[in-house]
């Protein structure tokens, strides 16, 4: 049995997975056609070396996942893939093969991003380890300190609204799929529903041992450099101004 | 305790004590009513006026295409048709009664049905980063109804900009947002009301209004 993580680049999907991985029956395959580290996902070195990428081929794959009925085989696939067998193509009523393939199944899917985006966009600008370049850094009396940026805020901004509209073209793509689970970043690792949250995946999946979350994935504050007056006053009056609060 | 001047009030200061003096850019219907309620200093400055939006005659009736570069575009198309339903598509609200039929272009579906209508007379293109006087700044007012996005956010990129005013109420949240940092990332001041919307270059006006809190 197949699930299918949905995800922008910087969802920490390993965060989700990592819920299950203490029970037996759940297999997480990671991403499935490449990594952040530029190492080749699952399906690509095990299915599709040395042939050209094709959709029969991974039909194939899909194939031999599903007919495993023990297991729950988990992939994560990042939205900038999802065009892998066909041009990139932008008419939502004409979704990418991929799409058309495990809505045809009806494969579990599960859909990620951040409820709040600009969180998303900082917390995937902080974990690329900004370059001392990209921060300014005045010499005070107390030595060092960081000081918020202007431009880097702004391209957080944009970057966020980007996001957003990403997420909504595939939100778009899988409207009518039966099979969808639809969670935030936030919602499954911070406040008090939390664990409940990761007890209604797990029984949407069928695993049920569930570990603790990763501390490492949270977020508890906007990053330094990050100007939030900055931001309030960019998104003042919009129905994106909760996302400074 | 935030500033209650107004922006039409910051409009009019930037203009008076712009140095040297700026030239007053008006581009749109020019329907005097429509845009009583920005202040143009009088004697103060050079007003130049680009009509972009004709009158109607016997069915015809004047549209405005900005190409994206900085080029407004004037056509004259047949509307008696009714235009393809995916026409106005990003233009909130065209008011029927409007003189005017705005195109915004980019959209194939548009360019399509400007070259399957009859232009009836040929009209000169107006580039926009030609109007006024170089090296002199100045003050836009827009008033193209879904084309003051793409026409401010070209002018953000012009040299000689003292300011930009334009009507914000049909932009959606992504263009008001889209628009305000790029005033940021270019030096601009902003200042948003439900109906319209200023910029102004920080570093043409000395005057310090607390800007970004209304």
């Amino acid at each position: 049995m197949i699930v299918f993580c949905l995800a922008d680049v910087g969802c920490e999907a390993g965060s989700f997975s990592g819920c299950f991985r203490k029970d037996p029956t759940f297999v997480d395959l990671g991403e499935i056609f490449c990594s952040d580290t530029g190492a080749e996902g699952h399906y690509v070195k095990k299915w599709e070396m040395p042939s050209a990428p094709s959709i029969s081929r991974f039909d194939e794959y899909l194939e031999f996942l599903r007919g495993d009925e023990r297991h729950f085989y988990w992939l994560d696939i990042k939205f900038h893939d999802l065009n892998r067998f066909n041009p990139p193509q932008f008419d939502l009523s004409d979704p990418p093969l991929i799409i058309q393939r495990i809505v045809d199944k009806r494969d579990a899917i599960l859909l990620v991003d951040w409820a709040n985006p600009l969180r998303g966009a900082c917390f995937k600008i902080q974990s690329l380890e900004i370059k001392s370049s990209h921060v300014e850094k005045s010499e005070g009396k107390a030595g060092y300190r960081e000081v918020t940026n202007t431009s880097l805020t702004i391209s957080t901004i944009r970057s966020a609204i980007k996001r957003r509209g990403t997420f909504r073209v595939v939100e778009n793509y899988l409207v009518n799929h039966k099979n969808v689970f639809r969670l935030d970043y936030e919602a499954i690792l911070e406040g008090d529903d939390a664990t409940a949250v990761r007890a209604a995946l797990g029984n949407w999946i069928g695993v049920s041992i569930l570990s603790e979350s990763d501390s490492r994935y949270r977020i508890n504050d906007w990053p330094s450099w990050f100007d939030l007056d900055l931001a309030r006053s960019v998104l003042e009056g919009t129905s994106a101004h909760w996302w400074a609060t | 305790m935030g500033n209650v001047t107004s922006l039409y009030q910051k409009m009019f200061d930037a203009i008076t004590t712009a140095s040297p003096a700026a030239e007053v850019v008006i581009v749109g219907s020019n329907d005097e009513t429509a845009s009583s309620h920005w202040r143009v200093p009088k004697g103060k400055a050079a007003i130049l006026r680009y009509d972009a939006l004709a009158a109607p005659d016997s069915g015809v009736e004047r549209a405005v295409v900005h190409n994206h570069s900085g080029f407004m575009t004037f056509h004259e198309v047949e509307v008696n048709d009714d235009p393809p339903s995916g026409w106005i598509k990003g233009i909130s609200s065209l008011r029927p009664e409007s003189n005017a039929q705005n195109l915004r272009s980019g959209s194939r579906e548009d360019r399509k049905f400007i070259a399957s209508h009859h232009r009836l007379r040929s009209v000169s293109l107006t580039p926009i980063k030609n109007v006024g006087t170089a090296g002199v700044p100045k003050f836009f007012l827009i008033d193209l109804e879904g084309m003051d996005f793409d026409i401010t956010m070209h002018l953000l990129t012009e040299n000689d900009i003292l300011g930009i005013g334009f009507e914000c109420a049909l932009m959606n949240d992504e263009e008001i947002i889209s628009i305000r940092c790029e005033a940021v990332k270019y030096g601009f001041y902003f200042d948003f009301s439900d109906e319209d919307a200023i910029l102004i270059a920080r570093a043409k006006v000395p005057i310090s209004y607390d800007w970004e809190k209304r």
